[in-house]
């Protein structure tokens, strides 16, 4: 048996134990100049709820280097209010640094560190609405949050790269996305500590409950929605096992469909359907013979009706998916309502498929095939709009060709993904436009 | 562009209904504080009530609506007449958005299970009030918390009694989140309008729009996955595999049979995914047209279960559609899983043969498993034969739009 180490430091250590001093001799500091301390039975309270938030992890929601226990900083200065909020508020927020999982690992350096980072970062938010408070309230509150984060993001992007040598601008590339998040988890904090003062420690149970409801149901919405990701890429893996001069296609399409869904202005629940809908639009190929799709040439008419039948029928009846009311009744199954639904759900899904078309064949016109070579981006552009009206739906054309000019992206010819590049065992010709899509399996004699 | 002459409300009629209330509860406060009219003041609140019961919360147990906290809030603060006449107000105010969305019948029976909830929490509020005499903020809590309780048990028992159609089956063990979210945000709401009025009263209930929003993501979610397993399950009976509708039909025999066995809905929802995609490993095949492997049914089964055990999540309905063919059966999905397929298979879309296919699969049965499944299925099918035709109708949109895309592609 190996012998655990002692502890456990990473290159950045020096840094670590560098910070936490520093925070030591700030609390050092609040005392020897006599900073008032907050009321004991609260401050215990919220010593309690952060260490219960931070190691629970049920609590609360996590993001990605936004802790949502920073909600628990906010809700105690707003609770201490005029009474201690900057000892109150170090002690409580220097408390999140104490992670178990941490502990365990004997990373005490990083504990270290982060007592000290949350304690410097909860002191600076609560001595900048300290100093606002009289000014506008609401205005330092929003101070104290960007105060917070400004401590909290930047201590951490240096550990960050010290510990792990990655390079500041990626670390904060990971980071940017998520700092609205701040604003959010520390409004709801104030909200919160605000109830527990104004109404007494009664509403700390009523607000306690329904937080953990919330966050397990929460993690089960993000449990699914992995296993919904995994499930569709398990079958993609299939469908580009089998055609493999498509690897990458159906992520593309799912790409130029979002285009199109975000510039046609749809809500949020749409465009994630849309990117299913877009992932799935070949599952029809899971059907057809290998031998066919990775046929060189033009197919005969046999296996076209082969393909035809499988990927049309498929593509049909996804666009009705939907709205094939189930009667099976599995929980919060919420169908079986009434015919307007019916109407708007086939009209949502009939856009849907649109979009999805026109997004399929600017990717086949723009990546090269075993039957052909990719055309370049304007052609594939003048061929969508030649065919705008009849084959694909005008809105849906000028939008993916407005939102990839807008964007400046080039795809086609000379801009192919490299990674996505495959070794034909015949090389591609290069031939006329041909159709698009399903339409590129068309034989021969029957295009133009 | 179809026509819609069903269209009588906007899209998202609901909501538009619970703004219009909303407004029209300002309108009536601004009335009131102009002219100092109680009587506006109490329209509203119905109409604040309206609205709230209009917006629900997407829980396993079917909608919830968000108004049960303020129902609560309301009998734990204000005197029973008073009571009574908001929440009858706010009742009547919704009945005509609900008949236009959910049709007479299910209309009926929501308002019913409401009436009696809001009675029998009415009475309990009373009943408190008699025994805990007093007008502080933690006799209104105690109130709220015992009507609450009222309230929130005979809404759970009323759903057993009174199933609204294709609600799901209620299962304490899965609805109680959603019931204590309630409760403990009617008490909040209590609290906050006792002690700091009505805008700490508006401030206290963003708790429960948040859980609101948790429960409502994962209820899309919930859908977007179904609707992506509907989307596999159809590949290979549009390849002729098997027949079409077969996975559909099936999911619905298997979910009645789970029922009556009394499965959780973690379980059920298994063996209707199961049910639906127990064919799927066909699509591993490199050549799907090979008719020696299309009739290997047991290989099949076995390619289906290795596809699906590579996602973690759907392991579980992996083992069971890896084992569909097998000689024997292991646990009671399995055996639910079993005896649902073999019964579609036997049935397929003649009622007819409904009655044969049971005795059949009784019969057929051999071991403990498949034998208890099999007279469940009897059992079932003697309760409500419907459910046959339920399954029938199921299957049916698919075979349809199979028929009229296969004429399209045979025109073009």
């Amino acid at each position: 048996m190996r012998l655990r180490p002692k502890i456990v430091v990473l290159p950045g250590w020096w840094y670590e134990v560098v910070c936490g001093c520093l925070a030591g001799a700030a609390l050092a500091a609040f005392f020897v100049f006599g900073a008032s301390f907050p009321d004991v039975p609260t401050l215990i309270v919220f010593t309690a709820l952060m260490l219960a938030a931070e190691n629970s992890s049920i609590l609360l929601p996590s993001s990605p280097s936004v802790s949502p226990s920073f909600m628990v900083v906010m809700a105690s200065i707003a609770a201490f209010n005029h009474h201690g909020a900057l000892v109150g508020a170090a002690i409580v927020g220097s408390v999140a640094g104490f992670v178990f999982d941490l502990l365990r690992n004997r990373r005490y350096t990083t504990v270290f560190f982060n007592w000290g980072q949350y304690l410097l970062a909860s002191a600076a938010a609560a001595a900048v609405y300290g100093a606002l408070m009289d000014v506008n309230r609401g205005a330092a509150f929003v101070a104290a949050i960007a105060a917070f984060a400004a401590v909290n993001a930047s201590s951490v992007i240096v550990q960050v790269v010290l510990n792990y040598g990655t390079s500041p601008r990626q670390v904060w590339a990971d980071m940017r996305p998520v700092m609205p998040n701040y604003l959010a988890f520390g409004l709801l904090g104030v909200l919160i500590g605000w109830l527990y003062s104004s109404l007494g420690p009664v509403t700390l149970p009523l607000l306690i409950i329904p937080a953990i409801v919330t966050r397990k149901v929460f993690a089960s919405f993000l449990e699914l929605r992995e296993a919904h990701e995994a499930t569709v890429k398990v079958f993609i893996r299939a469908i580009e096992a089998k055609d493999r001069y498509t690897a990458g296609h159906t992520e593309r399409v799912a790409k130029y469909a979002l285009y199109v869904g975000e510039e046609l202005k749809l809500p949020a629940t749409h465009l994630e359907h849309l990117r299913y809908a877009a992932l799935l639009h070949d599952v029809g190929k899971l059907a057809v013979p290998r031998s066919i799709l990775n046929k060189p040439g033009r197919l005969t008419e046999e296996e076209y009706a082969i393909v035809q039948r499988h990927n049309q029928v498929c593509e049909d009846i996804l666009t009705r998916v939907d709205f094939m009311r189930s009667m099976v009744g599995t929980a919060s199954d919420r169908h079986a309502h009434f015919a307007v639904d019916e109407e708007r759900e086939h009209h949502r899904l009939v856009q849907e498929a649109h979009i999805v078309a026109v997004a399929d064949a600017f990717d086949a016109m723009t990546s090269t095939r075993s039957y052909r070579r990719a055309l370049s981006q304007d052609v594939a552009f003048a061929e969508l709009r030649d065919k705008a009206g009849s084959q694909f739906n005008p809105e849906c054309v000028e939008a993916l060709v407005r939102s990839i000019e807008r964007r400046g992206e080039q795809y086609g010819l000379g801009f192919e993904d490299a990674a996505a590049a495959v070794e034909f065992d015949v090389p591609p010709p290069i031939v006329g436009v041909g159709s698009a899509g399903l339409g590129d399996l068309i034989p021969e004699s029957s295009v133009g | 562009m179809r026509n819609r002459p069903s269209a009588l409300l906007p899209e998202g009629e609901r909501r538009v209904a619970a703004e219009v209330f909303v407004a029209a509860a300002g309108i009536f406060i601004l009335l009131a504080q102009l002219h100092g009219l109680v009587g506006l003041v109490v329209a509203a609140l119905g109409m604040l009530l309206a609205a709230g019961l209009l917006i629900v919360i997407q829980a396993p147990i079917g909608s919830v609506p968000l108004g049960y906290a303020l129902v609560i809030a309301v009998a734990a603060l204000a005197d029973v007449n008073t009571y009574f006449i908001v929440v009858g107000l706010a009742i009547l105010a919704t009945i005509p958005v609900l008949a236009v969305r959910y049709g007479h019948e299910d209309t009926v029976r929501r308002v019913t299970r409401w009436v009696v909830a809001s009675c029998a929490c009415g009475a309990a509020a009373v009943g408190m009030r008699a025994l805990v005499p007093g007008s502080t903020t933690d006799v209104a809590l105690s109130i709220a918390s015992v009507a609450g309780a009222v309230f929130l048990g005979v809404d759970l028992l009323l759903r057993r009694v009174l199933p609204v159609p294709s609600s799901p089956p209620v299962h304490l063990a899965e609805s109680w989140q959603v019931q204590i979210s309630l409760l403990c945000a009617a008490g909040l709401l209590t609290v906050a309008f006792d002690k700091g009025g009505p805008w700490m009263a508006l401030v206290a209930l963003i708790p429960l729009v948040m859980t609101r929003f948790a429960f409502d993501r994962y209820a899309a979610a919930q859908q977007a996955y179904r609707q992506t397993i509907k989307a596999l399950s159809i590949v290979p009976e549009v390849a002729g595999v098997t027949p079409l509708g077969h996975g559909e039909r099936s999911a619905v025999y298997a979910v009645a049979l789970a029922r009556a066995l009394g499965m959780n809905n973690a379980a059920i929802e298994r063996v209707a995914t199961a049910a639906r995609l127990h064919h799927i490993g066909y699509v591993t095949l490199d050549d799907p047209q090979d008719a020696a492997v299309r009739e290997n049914r047991v290989l099949l089964a076995k390619l289906g279960g290795e596809i699906l055990r590579q996602t973690e999540f759907l392991a579980d309905v992996g083992d069971l559609v890896a084992n569909v063919h097998a000689e024997e059966v292991t646990s009671r999905e399995a055996a639910v899983l079993r005896v649902a397929t073999a019964f579609d298979h036997l049935v397929l879309e003649d009622p007819a043969r409904a009655f044969g296919a049971v005795q059949l699969l009784n019969f057929r049965q051999q071991d403990a498993y498949g034998a208890a499944a099999a007279l469940v299925l009897r059992k079932v099918f003697d309760e409500d034969p419907d459910v046959v035709h339920r399954a029938i109708a199921s299957g049916a949109p698919l075979r349809e739009a199979a028929a009229e895309a296969v004429a399209r592609t045979a025109d073009g």
